[in-house]
């Protein structure tokens, strides 16, 4: 945290010292102090900023894919499936030792992931109950969110 | 036809086409929380093409930014109107198709 404030405030006088105030320029602050913060990762002790920085980059890519992904099966469905082929039901999820923000933020991206939404989380923060089109094998949802997404969020906020 | 009215073109276009699957999803799907799939996911997608679009046909204008954070909002509270909609039904217990009991699914509170 204290390293983006650093990156942050490069970025600024990036700006402050820029002829001409705009967006890129400073995008342009900020990719320079975020070198800056790379080359003096010893000194400046920024070594776990640069971890999370590349495993929040991983997780756009991943949540990106997953996201088109939901999209193209959403389409499928909608257009060629008949409603005789579908077998929604609820799962449960297990979230035990997640803090609140990452049932929030693992929450939300199931609702934009293929085949499950989110329908309930429950008070104690421990189990979501999510709603799936194909829930003939509950294990193997399960088994996917771990593997995807729980993960990558996970190599993030810790 | 210039580069950015072709990519402007593609994205509405692509972005539209989303909604109206998102739509027929509406009216095909068998029950409410079928239907909050299509909304979710076909609905979140096209309205950020149709919006980055727009974003791409202004360019980098003080408006622009606007359309950034229109983005923004939309794309982060259609999901939750959806859960919001899925919990009603949950809690109402709204009438679903090929209603089975739940194999795995514990009451909150019932917990050893």
């Amino acid at each position: 945290m204290k390293s983006f404030g650093v990156n942050l405030l490069i970025a600024v006088i990036w700006l402050l010292l820029s002829a001409e105030p705009s967006v890129i320029a400073f995008a342009m602050g900020f990719l320079l102090g975020f070198v800056l913060l790379a080359v003096f990762q010893r000194v400046l002790g920024s070594r776990d900023y640069m971890r999370r920085v590349f495993a929040l980059g991983r997780f756009l890519l991943v949540f990106a894919w997953e996201f088109l992904a939901a999209n193209a099966n959403v389409v499928w469905v909608v257009l060629f499936r008949s409603k005789e082929s579908l077998h929604p039901n609820f799962i449960t999820y297990d979230v035990t030792g997640l803090k609140p923000f990452e049932v929030l933020l693992l929450s939300y991206c199931i609702s934009l992931t293929p085949g499950s939404t989110t329908v309930q989380v429950t008070d104690d923060f421990r189990t979501l109950v999510l709603h799936t089109l194909d829930a003939d094998n509950p294990s193997a949802v399960r088994a996917r969110l771990d593997r995807v997404l729980k993960r990558s969020i996970l190599s993030f906020t810790r | 036809m210039t580069m950015t009215e072709m990519l402007t073109g593609m994205l509405v276009l692509s972005g539209s086409l989303l909604i109206l699957a998102s739509a027929i999803g509406v009216l095909r799907l068998p029950d409410v929380l079928c239907r909050s799939h299509a909304v979710a996911k076909a609905l979140t997608l096209g309205i950020f093409l149709m919006l980055l679009g727009l974003w791409v046909y202004q360019g980098e204008k003080q408006t622009a930014l606007k359309i950034l954070l229109a983005i923004f909002f939309q794309v982060v509270t259609i999901p939750v109107g959806s859960h919001l909609i899925g919990l009603l039904a949950l809690q109402k217990d709204i009438p679903r198709w090929r209603h089975r009991p739940i194999d795995d699914y514990r009451e909150p509170g019932n917990r050893s």
